[in-house]
């Protein structure tokens, strides 16, 4: 008996000095931090995905509580509705900015492509474009490797494996850019989205001749310049056989849309009307 | 000379996949001018050519068509004479495409080209009279690269600004420890003599005391006994067997199997005293002065064990893939795969398309039997890549760390170093695709 | 000409013919004959314990990459199967089935797939297996079954002889011991049969020399130190067993030469020491399963010298 209660006391002793230990160790080495920095990282959507332009989510919040304003300080991931708590919680005046949203400039899917790619691979788009592509396959188009659905820190992307492209859930999108960056093809736009106005977009990226860029893909632009003598606020210029939209010039209108012989312009404006989200 | 006692080799790693020399013993032969050339003006590693025709105008056979822009970039001549008729983007067998010059021939231009193969004579007759200038000029206005694949400018390495350490050895490689590849085995072959004198060309061109030492692997002891009796008045120039081992002919292990020195990380053979080239630019450097005909013609091993036609050919460049292969045969129905190369360092290419260049020296026409499209199983961690991989490196570490855009780690295991040679992928017994994933890896650690 | 046909992959585009799967039955088939002669030793029950262990393995790696982890399973890699052989050639004859049975689950259950499945494991699953029954069953694990007594008469194995007992070194016959006269596991006893696996699998270069050798050489080295038996030593226990087939599996040894000697070493020492200084009479499980721990560490210290890198650094 007695060499049980020995073992429990010995056992009691030494917790009991390794738990002063450890009290006076976290005493001795604690960091005072602002309490407003945890409370401002409570609000941030904890991705990390950069950008704002900081490290990740905590260098944020911690230049929001140094700085005396909310200028240049935007996290899209929290978006306006969280901007306002942070600046509730600073004391500070809530800045507006824009919603941004990415869209991917090409719509080359499988059953849209004309010249396919027997490729097997790892999957990964950087080694997708140093393999030969054969001859009249689109070079400019999506590789199919799925970098950016990798690299989305909000799963707002997810990989459609019948079109063999990515697809952007709009409602989670916050436009971070993260995407666009692991784009090798430079695909991914991050454009603003306007209130109520729905944002009008080119989905391709060829820059190929129409005739040769047609023999590639059955939706992509041609250059024909259609869509740019349409637009009567001179929002769409046509340069090295493909058109661009200025989102600032651009009312979501849509009438290029019916006229682009090649559907290459889309208007992602009904998904976000209906889900009411671009309320700024 | 004893070299039938010496053998040997890099070291204990790299690999030693099946030969598969099907066109071992077979003579070079000649592909017959084409009437249509798409001739690319990115022939070498720097920047492409500037074309310095216009569309329209008529050249002739050997003219000048591309000008060099640069010490890496190269001249870039036709092999046929012709009316230009394009000058813009042309398809190149990666299907990127690049700019190109396109000539065709007509039947008057077909004739006088034949007529003036025939009417040819050497330049010069006494190769001991040239100065090191004329054989570098010589060799730069001939558009010379690097046969072996990599397409650096001949005459540039050749030429080692002054600040860099005095060169020793030139060392010339007849390794070709590619599976397929023969092209350099059949010139060493057929045409020992004409490169043991590019050889002293290039001899002359570096200085007065730098040896040369051939390096030939012991699985063509055709070539090894021919290049023997070619060199066996020169007393410079020693021809050495090296024991058969992939990835004997990347410069460094060239470097350490000849020499027994290290090329270090990031540094060029020059470091180490020796310049490596290429069996192919020795012979290309051979017409270059002494016929003083550019590089407009390569030697190539098209094979593949169901492709009837196999063989050795001498190749215009800029003739199209597609015709090339057609003139031959048809590509056989069991294919799946052709690459543009050797089967570990080649490019897989998506079909029939685009022209020769200056650095290619394959076609092959691979059936499910060659090459295996394999399944990728999970990493056992059996260490076999560490232990093949020529540069010590951790092909499994990397690998994995490039899936995970590990920038910096990758940096620290020298992911750049890698020479993607493809011993790790061809060892891996969970089918697993190292290299791809290097590749990807490089992309990555490069990204500023 | 249909571009569909044409394939296009990154470069090498030949590999050679050695896949996972093959390597794993060819280390089962190097396994058979001691295994064989376990069951000519034991008798029929020797068969149905390594039934039990591989078809325990095989059916939790399924279970657990299927439903738990998500994954495609692997057990056409083998790895479940071998596992299960082995770990039966760890345990007595006498062992009653369904321990065999929870030792199988818990060797690829805990050792293998809580890490993450086929090449995750820190730890051997067999000897996880193997050292999970010895802790919970005692007594069941350490009943060894004298060989050729179909009477079914139990004794000690001649480690814990020696080391309880007090039986003396000199006594013992090594003619009997090698042919495997002794009391032990199922995969022990052959010792011939054992070096004849190794053997096989030295020359179709499945495993490297180094790891066997620095176990077999620090112990040797070590026994004449304290002028202890050499042959006693290595051929009885699992030593043989262990050096050749357990510390050399791939996934939980080092990768580079440098540090399978740094591994072979330790083990070497850790059993000899755990064998005369322990209170177990058999150290080579812990050994193994102690340095499998290392590896990770040793892999990191002894990575290979970069082409060109002058030895030492750069």
């Amino acid at each position: 008996m007695e060499e049980q209660y020995l073992a429990m006391i010995v056992l009691g002793v030494v917790g009991l000095a390794s738990a002063l230990v450890l009290y006076l160790v976290a005493k001795k080495f604690n960091v005072k931090e602002d309490a407003r920095i945890a409370e401002i990282e409570e609000i941030l959507p904890g991705a990390n995905c950069g950008a704002c332009g900081r490290k990740g989510c905590h260098d944020f919040a911690v230049e929001c509580c140094k700085s005396g304003s909310l200028d240049g300080l935007y996290c899209p991931g929290a978006g306006a509705e969280g901007m306002k708590q942070i600046a509730s919680v600073l004391g500070l005046a809530a800045k507006d900015a824009q919603t941004k949203k990415a869209f991917v400039r090409c719509n080359g899917t499988k059953c849209n492509r004309l010249v396919g790619r027997n490729l097997d691979t790892i999957k990964s788009c950087i080694s997708a474009k140093t393999l030969a592509m054969p001859a009249g396959y689109c070079t400019w188009g999506c590789l199919g490797g799925g970098d950016c659905v990798k690299a989305c820190p909000f799963d707002a992307m997810t990989w459609d494996e019948d079109a063999q492209m990515p697809k952007i859930t709009l409602e989670k999108c916050v436009g971070c850019g993260a995407c666009a960056e692991a784009c090798p093809q430079n695909l991914i736009l991050i454009r603003e989205i306007k209130t109520e106005i729905a944002p009008v977009v080119v989905t391709c990226s060829n820059r190929e001749k129409g005739g040769i860029a047609r023999k590639m893909c059955t939706v992509a632009c041609i250059g024909c310049g259609k869509c740019a003598r349409t637009c009567q606020h001179g929002a769409i210029t046509v340069a090295n056989n493909l058109a661009t939209i200025d989102p600032e010039k651009c009312i979501g209108c849509g009438d290029c849309i019916e006229g682009c012989p090649t559907k290459a312009i889309t208007a992602f404006g009904e998904i976000i009307k209906t889900k009411n989200i671009t309320t700024v | 000379m004893n070299i039938f006692k010496k053998t040997i080799n890099f070291g204990n790693k790299g690999v030693h996949p099946a030969e598969m020399k099907l066109t071992s013993g077979k003579a070079i032969k000649d592909i017959p001018l084409p009437r249509r050339v798409e001739i690319s003006l990115c022939q070498s590693l720097g920047k492409p050519a500037k074309a310095v025709v216009a569309v329209g105008d008529h050249v002739d056979r050997f003219a000048l068509i591309g000008e060099a822009q640069g010490p890496v970039s190269t001249n870039v001549h036709t092999p046929i004479s012709g009316i230009v008729k394009s000058i813009g983007k042309i398809e190149t067998a990666d299907g990127h495409g690049a700019e190109g010059i396109i000539i065709e021939a007509s039947d008057a231009d077909h004739a006088s080209d034949l007529q003036s193969i025939c009417d040819a004579t050497p330049r010069v007759n006494d190769i001991n009279k040239l100065s090191r200038e004329d054989i570098l000029n010589a060799i730069r206005n001939a558009g010379i690269v690097g046969m072996g694949g990599a397409t650096f400018p001949t005459a540039t390495k050749l030429a080692p600004p002054p600040s860099s350490p005095y060169c020793e050895y030139l060392l010339i490689n007849g390794a070709e420890c590619e599976p397929y590849l023969t092209c350099d085995d059949a010139i060493m072959r057929e045409m020992s003599v004409e490169i043991i004198t590019g050889i002293e060309l290039m001899l002359r061109a570096l200085g007065e005391d730098v040896k040369c030492i051939v390096g030939i692997e012991d699985n063509k002891p055709q070539a090894i006994s021919q290049m023997t009796i070619a060199a066996r008045n020169h007393s410079r120039i020693s021809i050495v067997a090296m024991r058969t081992r992939y990835p004997q002919g990347g410069e460094k292990m060239l470097t350490k199997a000849l020499v027994n020195r290290e090329i270090a990380s990031g540094q060029l053979p020059i470091s180490q005293g020796v310049i490596i080239h290429n069996v192919s630019t020795a012979l290309a450097v051979y017409y270059a002065v002494v016929w003083g005909v550019p590089l407009v013609e390569r030697v190539m091993t098209i094979s593949g064990t169901d492709f009837v036609a196999s063989g050795n050919y001498r190749v215009p460049i800029g003739t199209s893939v597609k015709e090339l292969i057609e003139q031959l045969g048809n590509v056989p129905e069991t294919t799946i795969k052709i690459v543009n190369g050797g089967t570990m360092m080649g490019r897989a290419i998506g079909g029939l398309q685009g022209s020769t260049t200056k650095g290619m020296s394959g076609l092959l026409m691979l059936n499910t039997n060659e090459t295996q499209i394999r399944e990728t199983t999970p990493c056992v961690r059996c260490g076999k890549c560490v232990e093949v991989c020529p540069m010590g490196l951790e092909p499994y570490l990397i690998a994995r760390l490039a899936e995970l855009s590990r920038k910096e780690d990758l940096k620290a295991h020298h992911v750049l170093d890698c020479m993607e040679c493809g011993c790790c992928s061809y060892s891996c017994m969970a089918g697993r695709r190292l290299v791809d994933w290097i590749k990807v890896g490089k992309a990555i650690a490069r990204k500023n | 000409m249909e571009n569909k046909e044409i394939i296009v992959t990154g470069s090498p585009h030949v590999t050679s013919q050695r896949t996972t799967q093959r390597v794993m039955l060819e280390v089962i088939l190097a396994l058979i004959p001691a295994f064989a002669c376990g069951v000519w030793i034991f008798g029929w029950r020797s068969l149905s314990i390594a039934a039990v262990t591989i078809i325990a393995c095989v059916l939790t790696e399924y279970i657990c990459s299927r439903f738990m982890l998500g994954r495609r399973d692997t057990i056409k890699d083998c790895t479940a199967i071998l596992s299960g052989l082995l770990l039966a050639m760890t345990l007595p004859s006498s062992i009653p089935l369904p321990l065999a049975f929870i030792g199988g689950v818990f060797a690829i259950g805990v050792g293998k797939m809580a890490f993450g499945g086929t090449g995750q494991n820190i730890f051997n699953p067999a000897l996880v297996g193997r050292v999970f029954l010895l802790i919970s069953f005692p007594v069941e694990m350490t009943t060894w079954p004298l060989p050729l007594s179909p009477d079914g008469l139990t004794g000690a194995t001649l480690l814990s002889a020696m080391k309880e007992s007090g039986v003396d070194a000199a006594s013992i016959d090594i003619y009997q011991i090698a042919i495997g006269k002794m009391g032990g596991s199922l995969g022990e006893v052959g010792a011939i049969a054992l070096v004849a696996g190794w053997i096989y699998l030295t020359i179709r270069r499945i495993i490297r020399l180094i790891i066997p050798l620095s176990i077999i050489a620090s112990v040797v080295i070590l026994a004449i130190a304290t002028s202890n038996n050499i042959a006693i030593e290595l051929l009885s226990g699992g030593m043989l067993l262990g050096a050749f087939f357990m510390a050399t599996d791939y996934v939980t040894s080092p990768m580079t030469t440098k540090g399978m000697i740094i591994y072979g070493v330790l083990i070497g020492i850790i059993t000899f020491a755990i064998r005369h200084y322990g209170s177990y009479p058999e150290g080579i499980s812990f050994a193994i399963l102690i340095m499998n721990g290392c590896t990770p560490l040793i892999n990191k210290l002894t990575r290979p010298r970069l082409f060109g890198e002058r030895r030492g650094g750069k």
